[in-house]
């Protein structure tokens, strides 16, 4: 199987193949990320589609020198970002992101509901961490490296995120042996 | 426990229950997966733009860093067998000739009009020297070209220029 | 006495170190620094000249940066992907440089290469960048200003 680079290298030659490849590789990836940062399936399409055209803008002329997830992930958020602040013109950058960064609490019940509402209020990081752990299926090497971040700090924000849940009255029973 | 990873999370408080990791996942996964027209919307854009480009075909197209990178290893491995066999003043001559090798206009630096200059050689003029041939291959080409602008890069230049 | 003395320090060891230990994880999670994408497009003005090569110098003056991408310029002639060394990922500097044999070539400011960075910690970088040569079709050196933009 061809490594990203070496995909890279056909793309910037011109073959669309090789391109396709990538798509293949990386779509469902950055449709899950896209769909948790906008909170709709709609957005979500428009975020995966308009990442893949920003890619295809870079070739020929694109030399990765880090990992493919460490390139996208950046690209995916700001152009979540964009795409919800399409319709909150006089909301910040920030503001939005804390609010994209959280479940969609109106269709969530139950137990669901509870955890949904305890999440809300983790650090983004924290929270952030733990769903590239157990919602995107990352390593938490590949977490690192998506990041560019030291492993020990992904093992401390998940070790601080899950505490917390673990602390919450409202999430602790997932944590009864 | 999701066992997918399981075995990369040594620290037990990293695990979560089935049910937590069910339902993050019901929270946070989209319902529905990508439509098949979004994928072929997708191609049918990087057909038309990778296919129908124009590519140049340039003689001095960049080469990928690696095959560079092995051609630059071989001819340091060549070099440091030699450094081996011959040390002290041939150590500093050998470097010495590296240097000049590169230097295809022989003002002192290495910089990118070294590799310019060869490169204009190479495509316009029929005029070409042996000592141009930097990986000494027998062939005065973009290989060499390459090599040229990859020692005008180099950040650490005592490190001996290829 | 001895006991004494011993058992004193022995409990006072037991007290300290779990605190202190605390306190170093504290520190440890509250000095995490903060990661950020960003490009920063640089730019070469040769003015009416033709602009064939170029080669400059970039680094970080302030701030801590990591590069992560390289990308070719906006005209045609430099779009491709110039030449750097790969060494210079784990440093915050790297020499970039670039050419073109054919006729095309542009001349006025010209966007000629952007590099995608990453940002560690809360402090803006700053940034060196220093031009050290451009040259026209013929090879000949010719006097260009090199500047930079930083995206988003």
């Amino acid at each position: 199987m061809d490594s990203d680079q070496e995909l890279i290298e056909l793309v910037n030659q011109g073959d669309p193949d090789a391109f396709e490849v990538l798509y293949r590789r990386y779509r469902d990836w950055v449709y899950r990320l896209a769909w948790r940062f906008t909170g709709n399936e709609q957005d979500a399409l428009d975020v995966l589609q308009e990442t893949f055209t920003y890619l295809l803008g870079k070739f020929p002329g694109f030399s990765l020198t880090a990992s493919m997830t460490t390139f996208l992930y950046p690209v995916v958020k700001h152009l979540s970002i964009a795409v919800r602040s399409k319709s909150r013109r006089f909301i910040s950058d920030e503001e939005v992101l804390g609010e994209i960064a959280a479940p969609a609490l109106k269709d969530a019940q139950g137990s669901r509901k509870e955890l949904a509402a305890v999440l809300t209020v983790l650090p983004d990081e924290q929270r952030e961490f733990l769903l590239m752990r157990f919602v995107d299926d990352m390593t938490l090497q590949e977490i690192a490296k998506a990041l560019n971040i030291p492993i020990g700090t992904v093992k401390s924000r998940l070790h601080h995120a899950l505490k917390r849940l673990r602390q919450d009255r409202r999430t602790q029973d997932y944590f009864l042996e | 426990m999701t066992e997918k990873k399981g075995h990369f999370d040594e620290d037990l408080d990293l695990r979560i229950s089935p049910k937590l990791s069910e339902d993050l996942n019901t929270l946070f996964k989209p319902q529905f997966s990508v439509p098949p027209e979004l994928d072929r919307a997708i191609m049918d854009q990087a057909n038309r733009r990778l296919v129908q480009r124009h590519w140049r075909h340039r003689i001095f197209r960049h080469i990928s860093f690696w095959r560079v990178a092995a051609a630059a290893a071989v001819i340091i491995f060549a070099f440091s067998l030699n450094l081996t066999q011959k040390p002290g003043p041939t150590t500093t001559s050998s470097f010495i000739v590296e240097a000049q090798a590169v230097d295809i206009d022989e003002n002192g630096r290495v910089d990118i009009l070294d590799a310019f200059k060869l490169a204009r050689h190479v495509e316009f003029s029929e005029r070409t020297e042996k000592k141009w041939d930097i990986n000494g291959d027998g062939l005065v080409d973009r290989n060499d070209v390459d090599l040229v602008a990859l020692a005008a890069v180099r950040l650490d230049k005592n490190k001996g220029v290829l | 006495m001895m006991k004494k003395i011993t058992a004193i320090i022995l409990m006072s060891i037991s007290v300290i170190v779990p605190v202190l230990a605390q306190q170093s994880e504290q520190d440890n999670e509250s000095v995490q620094p903060k990661v950020r994408f960003a490009p920063l497009r640089i730019y070469l003005d040769s003015g009416n000249k033709s602009l064939a090569a170029y080669q400059f110098e970039l680094k970080a003056a302030a701030g801590q940066i990591k590069i992560v991408g390289v990308e070719g310029g906006q005209h045609k002639a430099f779009k491709e992907a110039p030449y750097y060394d790969p060494a210079a990922l784990a440093n915050d500097r790297i020499i970039i440089a670039a050419f073109n044999t054919g006729r095309e070539l542009p001349t006025g400011r010209t966007r000629i290469a952007t590099i995608h960075l990453q940002i560690i910690g809360e402090a803006e970088p700053d940034y060196e960048l220093k031009l050290t040569v451009a040259a026209d079709a013929d090879a000949k050196e010719i006097p260009a200003e090199i500047t930079f933009e930083k995206g988003e």
